[in-house]
C-alpha cells in the first residue's frame, strides 16, 4: 500500500479517462455500406469449439484453423462464409494448442502445451495419421503455460513464446521438467525450465533458449527483415501491456524466468531473482519499443505484418496486432530512432461487429482479407469465433506514418488533410507519462502531463504536418488526440496515436 | 408513490425517449430511496453510467445488473479511498474471488458481490452527509482503469442532474462457442477411438512411475506489491497463542503431458509422453472435462482443469519402466502414428527405439504391443512386482505382446478438487 501513496494515481487515471472517455477513438464513422474495411463472421460446423488458436493458408489456398481442444479443420474461402466446406485434418484434442505453422497441405507444425506437434497426412486422405513431436516443453501444472507459434526464423527453424505459470493455477507434485521452489514463488512464475522464454527450434540443433523475461508472451511473429516481435501481457512486473523486439540472450523484465539463464544462476544455485532490488532488474531489461496505452489494449495477442502490397489497403508494411480483452485491431507504426526500433499505435479497427478475443490472425493469399481468430478463456469470459475483415477499397482516412523528429513528431497522413481543419494546436491535445518498472500486477501511467505543440507546420500537399513541442523528452509515451481533421471525403477514422519514446531523434 | 415504479418500468422500455434518469432528478416521495440502475457495456470493461447525482444523506437503492459475459462487481468509495482499496485488491490473489475483490480496508461505502453474468444486485444504503464526488469502481483485476464513474453527493434540496451515459455503442456478435453444442464429456468409438491430449487425473499411482518427472512441492502464497509472502494470523493449537503463518499453496495431483485414449464406454486409457509408459486404463467412460471447460458452453470459464475420470480403474501403472534398465537415460517421446486400432506410441530409450500400442477387449483386459524398431539388445519387458498375477509376457515377431487382465476397483469418489475460486457461484 505504501507504496502506491507515491503515485497521483487519481490524477493519472482521470486523466486517462478525460482522454479517452469522450470519444471511442472514432468520429463520425461513414455508412456502413460505404466503409472500406468490413467484417464478416465465419461459422465454424457443430460440435467444434470455436476457440481459434492458430490460422493460415496451404499453398492450395485451404484455411487452416487450429482449435484449443476440437482438433483441427480446413476449408477453402468462399464469398458466403456459410458456403465453407470445412474438413478435419485432425479430430483430436490437442492440448490447448495456441499457434501453427503451414508446411503444406500435408504438413503443418502445432505448438500445444507439452510440446511442437508436426501433424502430417502421409496418405493424402485429407486427415492427419502422423503426430511426431519435434520439442518437448516442460510444464508446472498451471493452465497458464500456453505456447505461442511457431513463427519461422527465416533460415528453417522456428521460435515459439513459452508463458509463465499462474498463481491462480496449480503446481502439480510430478512436474514436466526439473521443478525450482526458487521460482515457484512468485504471481507468475516460472517453476520448471523454460518458463518464461521465448525458444528457438531447428530439426538440427533442436530446442534451445533464446531469450528470456517474459511473463504471457501471448504474440509471436518474425518480420519481414526478420526481427522477431513479441507481445507480452500488463500484469506483475507488467506496468502495461508492450510490444517487444527480441533479440537472442537478451532479458525482458519479468524476472522469474532468470533462474533457468545457467549465467545468472553461476556460482550462486538458490539465486531468487524476486530477492533482486527493483533498480538492478531495470538496469538489466531491454525497454519494450512500444507501450500500449492500459485499456486501448487490455491483452495484446498475435502481431501480424501488413506485406500484402497494398491489397488490404494503404498500410503495406506495418503491424496488426490483435487484442484478446477488447473488440480491437491495433496498428503498429514502428521506425529506427537511433538504432533502436521503437514507434507509435493507432486504432486500426474496433467495435462494429469485431468481438472480443481477437488472438490469431493471417492474411488470405490475395492479400483482401485479414482472417482473425478469437478466443479468450478463464477471466475474460466467453469470446471466440473466426471472422475475417475485408478491405472494400474507397478511401480512406487514417494517420499514416507518425515519426519522431528532435522536437517532436511528423504525422504523415493516408489523403490531404482539408485545409482549416488541424491548423490549431488545440486539434493536437497531448499528454505524456510513462509507465514505471514495478513488480506489481499492472499501474497507473506515473507522470502524466498534459502539452500541446507550441507549432503546427503542414507540408504543401497537406499530406504530412509537423508538431513541434516546446519540451522533448526519453522515457516517455507521448499520446495525442487529434481532433476536426477532415479529408475531402471524410472526417479522420483513428484519432489517438500514442509514440513510446525510448530514444530522442539526433 | 404508486406511480413510481409504473413510471419506472416504462422508462426501462423506452430508455431511447425518456432517461430513468428523468425520475431521478426529482426528488422521490418521503422515505422512499432514490433508485438508480446502473448496467454494464457488455465486453468493452465500462459502467454504462458513469455519472449520477443523490442528495446528501438520503436512502439509495442502486441495482447493479451484469449484462456482460465476464464477472464485475461495483464498489462505491469515499474519494480519497481509491488508492488504497486498489493496492489491497491487487494483493488479494487468490482470496480475491472468494472475496469478491473487496478488500478489508476503509473507505468502502458500499459493494455487491461479484456477480457472474446475467446475475444482478441491489444495494441499499444511506448516501454520505458530505458533498462530493465518490468513485465507483470494478474491482475485478485490470477492470477499474476502465470501469469507473462517480456519484455526485448534492446537498438537500439541490438540483440532481441526470445521470451521465457512456456514448460507446456495443456492437453484439454472436456467441459462437455457446451455439457450438460440444460435448464436455467426449467419446470415441471402441472401432474408432478419441485422441486427447490434456491434463489428466493422477489416480494416486505409485510415485515411482514418475521418476522421469519433477517433484513439485507446496508454495507460499506471494504478494507481487510488498515481493513478500503472504502471511496470515492462526492460533498455536497448543499455546493458544496468535502468530503468523505463511499462507500455502498445496501441490496437486495431475499429469501434465498425457494423452488419454477412449474407446467409448468400453475402454479408456492415460499413456504418458514424459514417462514413455501406460499410466492406468478404466472402463465406463472418459473424462468429464466441465472442470476444465467450464459447466456450460458460454458460462464464466473455470480455472480448476484437472478432468474427473469416469468409470473405474482396471489397471494403474506401479513400479519402474518395464522396458528401461536402471542405467538407462529418460525416454524421449517421438510422437505416435494413428493406426485403426489408435495411436502408436514411439519413444526412445537410449538408443532403442520402441512402438508401442494398447489393444483393448470389450470385455476384459487388455494387450500392449510393443516392437523395438532400431537399437541393440534383445527385448525384455520387466513386470512389476504388482502386476505378477495379472499379466503375462509372450513374444512376437519382432516384439512382445503383453496381456493384462483386469484389476477392477471400485468407482473413485471424485477427488477433491483444488481449492479454486467459486467463480460459478460469486
Amino acid at each position: 500500500m505504501k507504496n502506491f501513496s507515491s503515485f497521483p494515481l487519481s490524477a493519472a487515471t482521470s486523466l486517462w479517462l478525460s482522454a479517452f472517455a469522450s470519444s471511442s477513438f472514432s468520429q463520425g464513422p461513414a455508412p456502413k455500406e460505404n466503409r472500406p474495411y468490413q467484417v464478416q463472421e465465419i461459422p465454424m460446423p457443430k460440435g467444434i469449439a470455436p476457440e481459434i488458436g492458430g490460422l493460415g493458408f496451404t499453398p492450395s489456398g485451404k484455411l487452416v484453423v487450429v482449435t484449443r481442444r476440437t482438433g483441427v479443420l480446413m476449408a477453402t474461402p468462399k464469398a458466403t462464409p456459410a458456403e465453407m466446406q470445412w474438413t478435419r485434418f485432425s479430430d483430436q484434442s490437442l492440448h490447448n494448442s495456441n499457434g501453427l505453422f503451414v508446411i503444406s497441405d500435408r504438413e503443418i507444425l502445432v505448438s500445444q502445451m507439452p510440446e511442437l506437434t508436426r501433424l502430417i497426412d502421409h496418405d493424402g486422405d485429407g486427415i492427419a495419421d502422423e503426430y511426431r513431436t519435434e520439442a518437448s516443453f516442460n510444464l508446472s501444472g498451471a493452465y497458464h503455460e500456453v505456447t505461442a507459434g511457431p513463427v519461422p526464423d527465416g533460415a528453417g527453424g522456428f521460435f515459439i513464446a513459452l508463458n509463465t505459470a499462474s498463481h491462480s493455477g496449480f503446481t502439480l507434485e510430478h512436474t514436466r521438467g526439473t521443478f525450482s521452489p526458487v521460482s515457484r514463488r512468485g504471481r507468475n512464475f516460472a517453476s520448471v525450465p523454460y518458463r518464461g522464454w521465448v525458444m528457438h527450434w531447428n530439426p538440427k540443433t533442436g530446442l534451445t533458449p533464446w531469450a528470456k523475461g517474459f511473463r504471457s508472451p501471448n504474440g509471436i511473429q518474425t518480420g519481414p527483415d526478420g526481427a522477431l516481435w513479441v507481445t507480452d501481457n500488463q500484469g506483475d512486473f507488467r506496468t502495461t501491456n508492450p510490444l517487444y523486439h527480441v533479440r537472442k540472450g537478451l532479458f525482458y523484465g519479468h524476472p522469474s524466468s532468470l533462474v533457468w539463464d545457467p549465467e545468472y544462476v553461476k556460482n550462486q544455485p538458490d539465486r531468487d531473482p524476486l530477492k533482486q532490488p527493483m533498480e538492478e532488474l531495470d538496469a538489466m531489461r531491454t525497454p519494450a519499443a512500444v507501450l500500449f496505452p492500459y485499456g486501448f489494449s487490455r491483452s495484446p495477442a498475435e502481431p501480424l505484418f501488413d506485406l500484402t502490397g497494398g491489397k488490404f489497403g494503404p498500410f503495406t508494411g506495418q503491424m496488426l496486432v490483435a487484442d484478446a480483452a477488447a473488440p480491437r485491431i491495433i496498428r503498429v507504426m514502428l521506425e529506427n530512432v537511433d538504432d533502436t526500433l521503437q514507434g507509435a499505435c493507432v486504432d486500426f479497427y474496433s467495435n462494429d461487429g469485431l468481438r472480443n478475443g481477437s488472438n490469431r490472425m493471417t492474411f488470405s493469399p490475395d492479400g483482401t482479407e485479414l482472417y482473425v481468430g478469437q478466443t479468450m478463456r478463464e477471466w475474460a469470459g466467453p469470446m471466440e469465433g473466426l471472422q475475417r475483415i475485408q478491405f472494400k477499397g474507397g478511401p480512406v482516412f487514417e494517420v499514416l506514418h507518425m515519426h519522431l523528429l528532435k522536437d517532436g513528431f511528423e504525422l504523415e497522413f493516408t489523403a490531404p488533410v482539408d485545409p482549416g481543419t488541424g491548423e490549431k494546436p488545440e486539434a493536437f491535445e497531448t499528454d505524456t507519462y510513462w509507465y514505471k518498472y514495478s513488480s506489481n500486477y499492472g499501474g497507473p501511467e506515473t507522470a502524466p502531463r498534459h502539452t500541446r505543440p507550441a507549432q503546427v507546420q503542414w507540408s504543401q500537399d497537406r499530406r504530412k504536418v509537423q508538431l513541434t513541442y516546446p519540451h522533448m523528452e526519453p522515457q516517455r509515451v507521448m499520446r495525442v488526440v487529434l481532433s476536426g481533421l477532415k479529408s475531402e471525403t471524410q472526417p479522420l477514422g483513428h484519432t489517438m496515436v500514442a509514440y513510446t519514446i525510448n530514444k530522442l531523434a539526433k | 408513490m404508486n406511480s413510481l415504479p409504473c413510471f419506472l418500468t416504462l422508462l426501462t422500455l423506452a430508455p431511447a425517449i425518456l432517461h430513468p434518469a428523468a425520475a431521478l432528478a426529482q426528488a422521490p416521495a418521503k422515505g422512499e430511496p432514490a433508485k438508480v440502475s446502473m448496467k454494464v457495456l457488455p465486453g468493452l470493461i465500462k459502467f454504462e453510467t458513469t455519472r449520477f447525482d443523490v442528495t446528501a444523506g438520503a436512502p439509495v437503492e442502486l441495482t447493479f445488473s451484469n449484462d456482460c459475459v465476464m464477472p464485475h462487481n461495483l464498489i462505491l468509495l469515499k474519494p480519497e479511498a481509491e488508492p488504497a482499496v486498489i493496492a489491497a485488491v491487487n494483493t488479494m490473489g487468490l482470496e480475491g474471488m472468494e472475496k469478491h475483490f473487496v478488500p478489508d480496508v476503509p473507505g468502502i461505502i458500499a459493494a455487491t458481490k461479484l456477480l457472474a453474468p446475467t446475475q444482478k444486485e441491489i444495494l441499499t444504503f444511506n448516501s454520505p452527509s458530505q458533498e462530493g464526488e465518490y468513485p465507483y469502481v470494478c474491482t475485478f483485476p485490470g477492470h477499474w482503469f476502465t470501469m469507473r464513474g462517480v456519484m455526485r453527493v448534492r446537498a438537500a434540496g439541490a438540483k440532481l442532474e441526470s445521470p451521465q451515459k457512456s456514448g460507446e455503442k456495443v456492437v453484439k456478435v454472436e456467441d459462437a462457442l455457446k451455439n457450438s453444442g460440444i460435448s464436455h464429456t467426449p467419446l470415441g468409438t471402441f472401432e474408432k477411438p478419441f485422441v486427447m491430449r490434456t491434463f489428466a487425473p493422477d489416480p494416486n499411482l505409485d510415485p515411482a512411475v514418475f521418476k522421469n518427472h519433477g517433484v513439485g512441492k507446496d508454495a507460499v502464497k506471494y504478494d507481487p506489491a510488498t515481493r513478500l509472502d503472504i502471511t496470515q494470523a492462526e492460533k498455536d493449537p497448543t499455546t493458544g497463542v496468535e502468530r503468523q503463518v505463511p499462507v500455502v499453496r498445496k501441490a496437486e495431483k495431475g499429469v501434465a503431458g498425457a494423452i488419454a485414449v477412449n474407446h467409448g464406454p468400453e475402454f479408456s486409457y492415460v499413456w504418458d509422453s514424459t514417462e514413455c509408459r501406460l499410466l492406468y486404463a478404466w472402463r465406463g467412460g472418459f473424462l468429464d472435462m466441465n472442470s476444465y471447460w467450464g459447466k456450460e458452453p458460454g458460462a464464466f470459464r473455470p480455472k480448476m482443469y484437472i478432468p474427473l475420470l469416469m468409470g473405474y480403474l482396471v489397471y494403474r501403472a506401479s513400479g519402474a519402466m518395464p522396458l528401461a534398465e536402471s542405467a538407462d537415460p529418460a525416454p524421449l517421446f517421438l510422437g505416435y502414428r494413428m493406426l485403426h486400432t489408435g495411436p502408436e506410441f514411439r519413444y526412445q530409450i537410449g538408443t532403442r527405439i520402441y512402438r508401442e500400442s494398447i489393444l483393448p477387449s470389450i470385455t476384459d483386459g487388455f494387450k500392449v504391443k510393443v516392437t523395438q524398431e532400431s537399437g541393440p539388445a534383445a527385448l525384455t519387458w520387466n513386470v512389476s512386482p504388482a502386476d505378477t498375477a495379472s499379466v503375462k509376457v509372450q513374444p512376437e515377431k519382432e516384439g512382445l505382446l503383453v496381456s493384462f487382465k483386469d484389476r477392477p476397483e471400485p468407482p473413485q469418489s471424485p477427488p477433491a478438487q483444488p481449492s479454486e475460486p467459486k467463480s460459478k457461484k460469486p
